[in-house]
């Protein structure tokens, strides 16, 4: 590898020249690389709103407990001490037989009391559950209490809805998979057209006796150039695109419940998208030239290894 | 300085370049390598800068065997040895100045050294009033001494043409192995390959002669 002044400055001299002479290759490498990022941006916000969404039904689970009426005052003192004790509990949620009551009444504006002559409704305790997943074996230990008359909860909602989840993760980790290939190979693909073109350069400069990193260098920087300014334009159509959806939202007086921290999440996504086109430009770079130079090499081990007749 | 050892060389397993060949040059020599097209004197100096490799036999640069060459050390030979082709090879985007500073600026040699060695070898090779022209403006002579020069810039050790004459007229050719002769002369090894008749037997010197990939003679007073 080369470290030296005149080095360096050949690569970025080698850079520019060959994006003044190639523009038409340059503003299409640069298009696919906005293109392609801006595809992967806008998907990326797309999950991170519908994940938040779910994970904020899943912050919505409950599972109610409810007490017998007839238990001894102690008890009541025991088993609430045993539920604020208990693991898997994030917030719990009393509810006496008097505000239950009182709750009924308001809602379906009868009084049972007066029909029924007592109050029927027990003691109950609602609980929110750490982790989701874990809701049957808090629900079967809340069962197993003595004095507990009934526990309750949307079985087969919660069910469905780790279902979903899962199936989101799947998909959202699939396409993230697909939309990278896509990213990386539309990309190595402008770089080996970019190479190709070049061959001839690269010959002489294989002749005088360049080393295939000094061969290299002028792409690596050339990707890490495309990708970095292609990452940079996407991020600011996203967030071009996302403050006319905000405004227009807010003109049609439609107002999205707050999920996340829309500005850390950009800023967030912003850093991810330089970061990955960095990357991609880089790898995409020295996969690309590699490719080209390890053909000549190929060449020369498969002469080698001929039989002559 | 350049020895091969019973090289044999082939393209596919049916077609043979080089059979059999030993040749041993030594420093300063001035070779013609002369023979019919296909008769193996360019895979004989693709040989010299590790461009191929043949299958059997040795081919001993600087006294390094070049057919155990890791490939890592490629670029260090190359940077000793000077070529030359019949099509000039030159970057057409690139001034005069710009296609021979090229062949200092990939060793990433510095700004000063270059400020000084490519005019100097313009100069040497008579182009130094074509610094800013592209290739497309010169003649064929000229691009071919553009090409020298490039080639020259490395001071090489050895200095190989591939029929340097071979897109030029009779009397431009004269005037391009003249320059050759003068890089000889002042110390350079040089292997010329041509079929080009009146310049060897104008100038006399070494002349070897590849047949069907095989050496059928090898004169040192010269001549065709």
């Amino acid at each position: 590898m080369v470290t030296s002044f005149s080095g360096i400055r050949f690569f970025f001299k080698e850079f520019a020249e060959n994006l003044r002479r190639n523009p038409f290759v340059g503003l299409t490498h640069g298009l696919q690389v906005i293109i392609s990022l801006m595809v992967l941006g806008f998907f990326i916000m797309l999950m991170v709103f519908i994940g938040a969404f779910l994970f904020s039904l899943r912050n919505m689970v409950e599972v109610y407990a409810f007490l017998q009426t007839d238990l001894p005052a102690e008890r009541y003192v025991e088993i609430d001490k045993m539920l604020r004790d208990m693991p898997n509990v994030k917030e719990l949620q009393y509810i006496s037989r008097e505000d239950a009551l009182k709750k009924f009444s308001e809602s379906y504006h009868i009084s049972v009391e007066d029909i029924l002559e007592y109050n029927p409704l027990p003691p109950t305790y609602i609980l929110r559950p750490i982790d989701v997943t874990k809701i049957e074996s808090l629900a079967s230990q809340l069962e197993d209490i003595d004095g507990m008359w009934q526990v309750r909860y949307g079985r087969k909602e919660v069910t469905s809805l780790m279902k979903v989840l899962v199936g989101v993760q799947i998909v959202f980790a699939l396409t993230m998979i697909l939309l990278l290939s896509a990213t990386f190979s539309s990309i190595n693909n402008i770089i080996r057209m970019s190479v190709y073109s070049r061959r001839r350069e690269i010959r002489i400069m294989q002749l005088v006796g360049a080393t295939n990193w000094f061969i290299r260098w002028p792409f690596i920087i050339e990707g890490a150039f495309f990708g970095v300014i292609g990452a940079l334009a996407a991020v600011l159509i996203i967030y071009l695109i996302g403050e006319a959806v905000y405004s227009l939202l807010a003109t049609l007086q439609i107002f999205l419940p707050t999920l996340v921290d829309v500005k850390v999440m950009f800023g967030l996504l912003a850093l991810g998208m330089v970061v990955a086109g960095l990357l991609i430009g880089v790898v995409s770079s020295l996969t690309a030239s590699n490719r080209f130079l390890s053909t000549e090499m190929r060449r020369i081990e498969e002469m080698r290894n001929l039989e002559v007749v | 300085m350049i020895k091969f050892v019973d090289v044999h060389l082939a393209y596919s397993a049916s077609t043979p370049a080089l059979r059999g060949i030993d040749l041993h040059i030594q420093k300063q020599d001035f070779v013609f390598l002369v023979g019919s097209t296909g008769g193996g004197k360019s895979s004989l100096l693709r040989c010299v800068y590790r461009e191929i490799v043949p299958q059997s036999g040795k081919v001993f640069v600087f006294k390094k065997d070049l057919t155990k060459m890791p490939l890592r050390e490629i670029p260090f030979l190359r940077r000793r040895i000077g070529v030359i082709f019949q099509d000039f090879l030159l970057l057409p985007q690139k001034t005069v100045y710009g296609n021979v500073s090229y062949a200092l600026e990939v060793r990433g040699a510095p700004m000063k050294v270059l400020r000084q060695r490519v005019p100097e070898v313009l100069e040497w090779v008579g182009l130094s009033r074509k610094l800013k022209s592209y290739p497309d403006e010169l003649s064929g002579g000229e691009q071919q001494r553009v090409c020298i020069a490039r080639a020259l810039v490395n001071k090489p050790d050895i200095l190989l043409a591939d029929e340097p004459t071979g897109n030029l007229d009779p009397e431009t050719s004269i005037g391009i192995v003249e320059i050759l002769q003068r890089v000889n002369v002042r110390g350079t090894t040089l292997i010329v390959a041509t079929h080009d008749e009146n310049i060897v037997n104008q100038f006399r010197t070494r002349t070897v002669r590849l047949e069907h990939g095989k050496i059928t003679s090898d004169r040192h007073e010269g001549g065709y």
